[in-house]
């Protein structure tokens, strides 16, 4: 059995009766890696690209300070760089890496940001999950990826919007291409920041809707209302959208135990029971290769696996664990002093703290 | 909270489109003021009126500066009398205790409010978009005097006054004074520190100067990281950490 104290181990531990090396899929033939991250460093925050390969420690090839936190980013075919303002959020960036060319759009009507951002594939058009000010109801918002302006809005049919996920296949009756949205559920107001407010009018949802007019296909709620919905990774192999979930219950025990993971393929929208305590958050999600997912249970200090199927097959330590990603068949996790990856020994994070989401950048 | 008080005295920024179209309702009284929204409203507004595009008296433009002004006084009013009403009605336990989590994160909440839309977002703002920072109350010049006043708001509830201790009914009871009530005498002392060296920057404010608007900025932070890291989980509060 796994404990709490991460820092004491740094090899993979397998729970007893479980599957052998679930840590071992993909190919480790890439021996360097460029992801793109945000972090606080010596009081600042940037925004930059980061070398990972089989040297003791993650080096930073390009970086940018920005005015406050980001949370939310995506790499774009040409590397640019789309970064999201932490919760609540007040400004957009459009950064292209090897040029240092910078794009700025600051909020300024009656919205927050939320965190998310989400390009549209064939469109110069990006997403944003946004919260309006005045209602506190969620919305999405529809930009130009060039200026980052605004060009249309609609609800998010729930309270904190968060991540969102293009569908890549079809499931049930929802088609490829529908937008997912992530709807925290949990109550906020602009006057107290990021505290969560009246929990017992906690509604979150997962929902399913045309990512260019916000027309609503369906959507679904997980039975335990205290369980926010927040982020989301596709697995092509079981077919399914894996949801990371973070717990509000009120008591301590209850938050403990609850589920990290739920899924969804098309019809059922289910949590997978925690077996031992995950202790209710789950920071970040990616589908794991060979299929299953990968869910940083970052309270608990691990990375969960699960397997095709959803039961949970283990637990890989990792202090702070947060940041996943999964490219070329490989993945990669980061927690708040080191960096793993299937085949790597472990790599430093000196100096410096990720914030929650990370991308594969080549 | 319920009334959303901050939106309706100030909200930010003004919108000087609506309210050109809102003063063109020409509204004649209060109820009218109820259909105009409350980006063209409150006290940004007043300041747009009264300096920035300055009304003559007895027109329909003054009217409308009357009736926002009016508008502020009223919610200031309903604001002191649902206060003296909460003194006069001391809360069960349990409301009690949601009430101080609220407290502590309106607190929090108003913190941010100084350190970033107030002193270091339009530095961040003009740095990204080129010209000059755009700070709030710019306009009648009491951007210095607003910041001062809105921690002086913060620093009174945040640190007790020197050698006082608060009576029970009578007085608020302060932040630090909560610290050392649960035996949190050595982070008790940190806050009282980080409050005492963010007061000396908030006075060293003497006009929106970069250098010390960063300054201060900076150690309005190091409170807020405070609050966030330890304060926060000492009093038992959750302060929203989750993404």
């Amino acid at each position: 059995m796994v404990t709490d104290m991460p820092t004491r181990r740094d090899a993979l531990v397998l729970l007893s009766g479980l599957i052998a090396q679930p840590w071992a899929h993909g190919t480790v033939n890439s021996h360097q890696a460029r992801m793109v991250a945000s972090w606080t460093r010596e009081g600042r925050q940037e925004v930059g690209v980061l070398a990972l390969d089989r040297s003791e420690s993650v080096k930073v090839v390009r970086r940018l300070e920005l005015p406050t936190r980001a949370h939310g980013l995506s790499v774009g075919p040409d590397g640019t760089v789309l970064v999201a303002a932490r919760r609540p959020g007040d400004w957009l960036l459009k950064w292209h890496p090897a040029t240092g060319a910078s794009t700025w759009h600051w909020i300024d009507d009656d919205r927050q940001l939320n965190g998310h951002l989400m390009r549209l594939d064939d469109a110069n058009q990006v997403l944003t999950t946004e919260t309006d000010r005045s209602s506190g109801e969620g919305m999405i918002g529809l930009r130009r990826t060039d200026t980052l302006q605004k060009i249309g809005e609609w609800p998010s049919h729930g309270m904190d919007p968060h991540a969102m996920l293009l569908l890549s296949a079809q499931l049930g009756d929802i088609p490829a291409g529908a937008l997912m949205v992530a709807n925290g559920g949990i109550p906020t107001q602009s006057e107290t920041g990021r505290s969560h407010r009246q929990l017992d009018r906690m509604d979150p949802s997962l929902i399913a809707m045309d990512p260019r007019s916000g027309r609503v296909f369906d959507q679904w709620r997980l039975p335990d209302s205290r369980l926010s919905v927040r982020h989301l990774a596709f697995d092509p192999v079981t077919r399914r959208v894996g949801v990371a979930l973070q717990a509000e219950h009120d008591d301590n025990g209850s938050r403990m135990a609850a589920p990290i993971l739920a899924t969804w393929d098309g019809h059922q929208f289910s949590a997978v029971a925690s077996s031992g305590h995950s202790h209710g958050y789950g920071g970040d999600i990616c589908a794991r290769p060979g299929g299953g997912f990968l869910v940083s249970a970052t309270r608990a200090h691990q990375v969960v696996a699960t397997k095709p199927g959803s039961a949970l097959v283990d637990r890989l330590a990792l202090h702070d664990a947060c940041a996943l990603a999964m490219a070329r068949g490989q993945w990669w996790a980061a927690g708040a002093d080191h960096a793993r990856s299937a085949g790597h020994s472990r790599m430093g994070l000196a100096g410096f703290r990720l914030d929650n989401h990370w991308a594969w950048a080549s | 909270m319920e009334r959303r008080s901050l939106r309706s005295i100030d909200f930010q920024p003004l919108r000087p489109d609506l309210l050109k179209r809102m003063m063109a309702r020409q509204p004649r009284n209060l109820d009218d003021m109820q259909r105009v929204g409350t980006p063209a409203k409150g006290l940004p507004a007043l300041e747009h009126l009264l300096w920035s595009a300055p009304v003559e008296p007895g027109t329909p433009g003054c009217t409308y500066a009357v009736l926002a002004a009016q508008e502020v006084q009223d919610e200031a009013n309903a604001l002191r009398d649902a206060f003296n009403a909460l003194a006069s009605a001391p809360l069960d336990a349990t409301d009690a205790g949601t009430a101080f989590a609220e407290f502590i994160n309106q607190w929090l909440g108003g913190l941010e409010r100084l350190r970033w839309p107030g002193l270091e977002k339009p530095l961040r703002e003009a740095q990204t978009r080129g010209g000059k920072p755009s700070f709030a109350r710019a306009a009648s010049g009491q951007t210095v005097a607003a910041w001062r006043a809105h921690w002086a708001a913060l620093r009174s509830l945040a640190v007790a006054e020197s050698g006082t201790n608060p009576v029970p009914g009578d007085a608020a009871v302060s932040i630090e004074t909560y610290l050392r009530g649960r035996g949190q005498v050595g982070l008790a002392e940190r806050w009282r520190e980080a409050v005492q060296k963010a007061d000396g920057a908030m006075q060293s404010l003497a006009s929106a100067d970069t250098a010390r608007v960063e300054s201060a900025s900076a150690d309005l932070k190091v409170l807020t990281a405070l609050m966030q890291n330890e304060v926060g989980a000492a009093l038992e509060v959750g302060i929203g950490d989750g993404d």
